[in-house]
């Protein structure tokens, strides 16, 4: 899987290729729109993490190109939050999804997989782990065949750890996730609280094994 | 006081003095014209009737003499020196049945060495009719002259300063974040030009430092979410860490928390720069009960015991994203600031949205809870930005924000304008 991250400001992009190596993708990272053209050129990329603002030009001029060869899909866009038309633009050039900055790793890693899984497993619409079996297209999961009644929300929760495993995902990264990109975001994890606690008693309650851990208040982490 | 009130006064005021000075110097003046033309008279009858005297006395005929003249008398006087001297005496006048003023000229004389008095007499102008008449006149007068002034004023208040009436309006109506300068009309009047010119110059000025105050706070939260991100960032893969101890493992929490809190703040500055600079143009109705169902499905509903009362779903025209942060907010202070076991009461009546929750006792500052920044807990997680937005959002839509402590009670009340 090789993923190409363009972005001008090297410590972000750095973390970003730190974070995702450990998935096993093959990461390339190019700082401007010219040398972001050389790679995609000369690759054929699974997911492309573009930031709009470039030193040398706008990320749409990527974009366009990308689209005029049919090659938009797979492209995540970072963002400043302050441009509205950004998300709109962007997604009206073919772009697959939005990410605003400030942004946590966790959450891009778990739209760059939905994205992979989108474009690579087409027919494949489960994710299994163990005895954990995660029907996507169906939003059911279930445990040794059992189903186990989850919410859209706790659904959605196990996901986005499953999607990060074997990482210490931030509360804050949770909260976020679960409440969305709606400006009203939590500060109260009580709510982060009851939906792992039922998630965990659900999951339990099936027979699955105990996944997911609490690191020292800090987050959690699915671990295998 | 108008403009043109305050000038009638004046007029009126400076008529009056002048009327009251006027009557009585007009009475005196025309007195003393009126006296000094009788004596003149008299004179002259006089000087005939002495003439005629004269004749008689040389002819021998005095005893004799008589006049045409009713007012000119001839008597042997008394008194053998020789004078002349001016009288006034009130005489009764059968004629008309009244007491007339009248004027008199005595002229003692000897002729051969009798002495004699010549009287000729003159009635003079009524006094009373002469005050009543230049009282009448001047009176006429004050009314042609304050009904001219009131109309020419209004001439002048409706052209001339009509311009200056417009400016006012204008600037009334005018609003530092509007995009368009202040406009006002050239005027045929230098000093309404002049007005104009120092009110456009002085709005430039006002306009432009706000602009840049505002291009600042817009670029500032802009230029925070890089180095933000890269913070975030590498928290994240620092968690990653192994080994890592709970030492460790709390402070990196520590971190991650204040960052959150740094992306909050982040994120509420760039919002609110956004709805200053209006940059959510897409409205479209929406239920306002569907938006209030929806924030409440995101709240701990466990906690605190929900009352809800949708008599009315009224449709709103606004932006989604904005109704949903607006209704967030006012959703997420009743549960940040309720007790344990607490009550949050949510009714729609009309075009009402009113939240209400339990919390601390007494009622909040009115005046300083929609202020930026005014914190009313110690809450580390409350920025003190929740209520402004929500204001700023009724603002951009017109609608209106409000709060009472009602009951025991804190009540929000936001009240959706018919038209929004």
């Amino acid at each position: 899987m090789r993923i190409l991250i363009v972005e001008d400001e090297k410590e972000l992009s750095r973390s970003i290729v730190a974070y995702l190596k450990r998935e096993n993708y093959v990461c390339d990272v190019a700082d401007t729109v010219s040398s972001a053209l050389d790679k995609t050129d000369s690759f054929d990329y699974d997911c492309i993490v573009l930031d709009i603002s470039l030193v040398d030009g706008n990320g749409f001029q990527l974009l366009r190109e990308l689209k005029t060869n049919n090659r938009a899909d797979g492209v995540i866009i970072l963002s400043a939050r302050d441009s509205l038309d950004d998300r709109v633009t962007g997604l009206n050039l073919g772009a697959d999804d939005y990410l605003s900055k400030p942004f946590h790793l966790s959450e891009l890693n778990a739209r760059i997989a939905a994205l992979i899984r989108r474009k690579r497993f087409q027919g494949n619409r489960n994710l299994v782990y163990n005895e954990l079996f995660i029907d996507l297209y169906a939003k059911t999961v279930t445990v040794h065949g059992n189903n186990v009644g989850l919410t859209r929300r706790e659904f959605d929760l196990l996901l986005y750890l499953v999607s990060n495993k074997d990482r210490v995902i931030s509360k804050n990264a949770i909260a976020e996730n679960i409440s969305g990109d709606s400006g009203a975001s939590f500060d109260n994890f009580d709510f982060l609280y009851s939906h792992m606690k039922n998630l965990k008693k659900k999951l339990a309650a099936a027979g699955c094994r105990d996944y997911i851990r609490s690191v020292y208040g800090m987050g959690y982490k699915f671990t295998s | 006081m108008r403009l043109l009130q305050k000038t009638i006064r004046s007029y009126l005021g400076y008529s009056v003095c002048l009327l009251l000075v006027t009557i009585p110097v007009s009475y005196f003046a025309v007195g003393v014209a009126v006296r000094a033309d009788t004596d003149e008279h008299l004179v002259a009858t006089r000087t005939i009737a002495q003439r005629k005297i004269l004749q008689a006395i040389r002819s021998g005929a005095l005893s004799g003499i008589s006049f045409a003249d009713q007012d000119v008398s001839l008597r042997p006087s008394d008194d053998p020196r020789s004078f002349e001297r001016f009288i006034n005496r009130d005489i009764y006048d059968s004629v008309i049945g009244e007491v007339v003023p009248r004027r008199i000229l005595q002229t003692n004389f000897l002729a051969d060495g009798k002495p004699y008095l010549l009287q000729v007499t003159d009635s003079m102008v009524d006094r009373d009719n002469l005050i009543l008449s230049i009282v009448l006149v001047q009176s006429i007068l004050l009314v042609l002259l304050l009904v001219g002034l009131l109309l020419i004023n209004w001439r002048l208040a409706r052209n001339i300063w009509n311009p200056f009436y417009k400016s006012l309006e204008r600037l009334r109506q005018y609003r530092l974040d509007q995009p368009q300068p202040l406009a006002l009309d050239r005027s045929t009047v230098n000093e309404f030009n002049d007005l104009n010119r120092s009110l456009r110059e002085l709005t430039e000025r006002a306009r432009s430092t706000y602009l840049a105050q505002k291009e600042f706070t817009g670029n500032a939260s802009h230029e925070i979410q890089t180095p933000l991100a890269i913070f975030q960032t590498k928290l994240e893969l620092l968690m990653q860490t192994n080994p890592l101890n709970e030492e460790q493992a709390g402070l990196i929490g520590d971190l991650e928390g204040a960052s959150q809190r740094l992306a909050r703040l982040h994120r509420s500055l760039v919002l609110l720069t956004r709805i200053d600079n209006q940059q959510f143009p897409d409205t479209e109705p929406i239920g306002l009960k569907a938006v209030v169902t929806k924030c409440l499905a995101s709240m701990n509903v466990q906690s605190v015991s929900l009352e809800t009362d949708f008599r009315d779903d009224p449709l709103v025209q606004a932006n989604r994203s904005l109704m949903e942060i607006m209704v967030g907010n006012l959703l997420h202070n009743a549960w940040r600031h309720n007790i344990a076991g607490g009550l949050v009461r949510v009714t729609i009546r009309d075009r009402e949205l009113v939240i209400q929750n339990t919390g601390k006792n007494g009622p909040l500052d009115n005046d300083r809870i929609f202020q930026r920044f005014y914190k009313e807990s110690t809450d580390p997680g409350s920025l003190g930005l929740g209520l402004p937005i929500v204001r700023q959002i009724g603002t951009l839509y017109g609608w209106e924000t409000s709060y009472a402590y009602i009951g025991g009670l804190h009540s929000f009340r936001l009240s959706i304008s018919p038209n929004g």
